[in-house]
């Protein structure tokens, strides 16, 4: 379950990261923010460059989930049937 | 008499949707599909938020049993996790769809499907996020707890703990800028982390609220002549919404699937003891404190600091 879990989010990270390129690269290039004007044109830009590190911040979480390693919430539960 | 109540509403709520149906249907309409949608769309809402209202009022009445007889402590109730993953489904149709609107606009190009069908998509999408807020909020209206809202004059010791579970550079930054004392020990985690409480659950209230109002603002200018400088800044403040949602929704992932139980509590609304034990400390005295059975042994209680926040 872990790794469904793990692979959907690869996906919506990898989704979010092909929206946040759409974004920033069209900050630059396309006609239409050049005609609302800079500030559109930064919000386009920021909007972008943050949207890319949160899926890269989900991305690097799924990648640790597929892996199986320990997260922050489990690696210091005893195993229940030890006692 | 309350089935009754819930009778005449989900009667009403039918009648509502078959007269639209009707209309739409007869052929009668000279609109074309995309405009068509937009008014069966906006004629529906009445409708849908009073049936989330009608859910949620059904739902404060419930009492779902508080354990498991293997010590598994229920931390939302059955119809919230309903409700969380009705709403879930609502932001995945209405943001995928909804970013193709918006992006289509700034590459100038067009999807090799039909555009009614993206605007057909976010309006169901939009339809399961309007039912999800009619319910919720009659469900915390009516309930007489709310474990994700801070209590009056609880605030400092709230941010003291999220100071503790935030990264140790971000925490006393936080502690500096509020003036926390954070030699003092952590507090013992409730029901839900710090960071629930403090910053995801008042992040996802507002920006909700936001999505909510400007779609609604958007939606009424088919039943109501919407001034254009209002329509303008709500279709701005729609799209603001949208990228802040699609950011709060990578956060929100990121933070659960660090938190594995709690991911499966949304999904089972059960979460195991020993996790309780060791990562909800203050909730777990409380609900030791209820009278409830254990069957496991006590463990030495966590801190803030150590449950591992948001990192």
């Amino acid at each position: 379950m872990k790794a469904l879990a793990g692979l959907l989010g690869l996906i919506w990270s990898a989704g979010s990261l092909l929206g946040a390129y759409l974004l920033a690269r069209n900050a630059f290039t396309a006609g239409t923010p050049a005609k609302e004007g800079f500030y559109s044109q930064v919000l386009l830009f920021s909007g972008g460059l943050v949207l890319a590190l949160f899926a890269l911040a989900l991305a690097w979480r799924c990648v640790r989930l597929l892996g199986g390693a320990p997260q922050p919430g489990e690696e210091a539960l005893p195993d229940p049937t030890s006692h | 008499m309350k089935w009754l109540w819930a009778a005449l509403g989900v009667l009403a709520t039918l009648l509502g949707l078959a007269a639209i149906a009707t209309r739409a249907f007869a052929g009668a309409q000279p609109w074309d599909g995309e405009l068509s949608d937009n008014f069966i769309f906006a004629k529906t809402i009445p409708f849908t938020l009073a049936f989330g209202v009608l859910v949620g009022a059904f739902r404060s009445a419930a009492r779902p049993a508080g354990r498991k007889p293997d010590g598994s402590i229920r931390r939302f109730s059955p119809g919230t996790a309903i409700g969380h993953w009705i709403n879930a489904l609502g932001f995945f149709l209405a943001l995928i769809s909804g970013s193709w609107q918006y992006l289509r606009g700034i590459l100038e190009t067009d999807a090799p499907v039909p555009l009614y069908l993206f605007y057909r998509t976010h309006f169901i999408g939009a339809t399961l996020i309007l039912f999800s807020v009619g319910n919720f909020l009659t469900y915390w209206a009516m309930s007489p707890e709310h474990p994700l809202a801070v209590p009056r004059g609880q605030w400092l010791r709230h941010l003291r703990g999220l100071a503790h579970e935030l990264p140790r550079s971000l925490g006393m930054l936080l502690a500096d800028m509020v003036g926390l004392d954070m030699k003092r020990t952590a507090p013992a985690v409730e029901r839900f982390t710090y960071y629930e409480k403090t910053v995801s659950f008042p992040i996802w209230v507002f920006l909700i609220a936001l999505i909510t109002v400007t779609g609604l603002i958007k939606a009424m200018r088919y039943v109501y002549p919407v001034p254009g400088g209002v329509l303008y800044w709500a279709s701005g403040l729609h799209v603001a919404a949208m990228v802040l949602i699609a950011l709060k929704l990578l956060d929100h992932m990121r933070y659960v699937f660090a938190r594995w139980p709690l991911l499966v509590s949304m999904c089972t609304s059960w979460v195991g003891e020993r996790y309780v034990q060791l990562r909800h400390p203050g909730w777990y005295k409380e609900v030791l404190a209820g009278g409830q059975r254990s069957g496991a042994a006590p463990v030495e209680s966590a801190p803030a600091a150590i449950v591992g926040g948001s990192e």
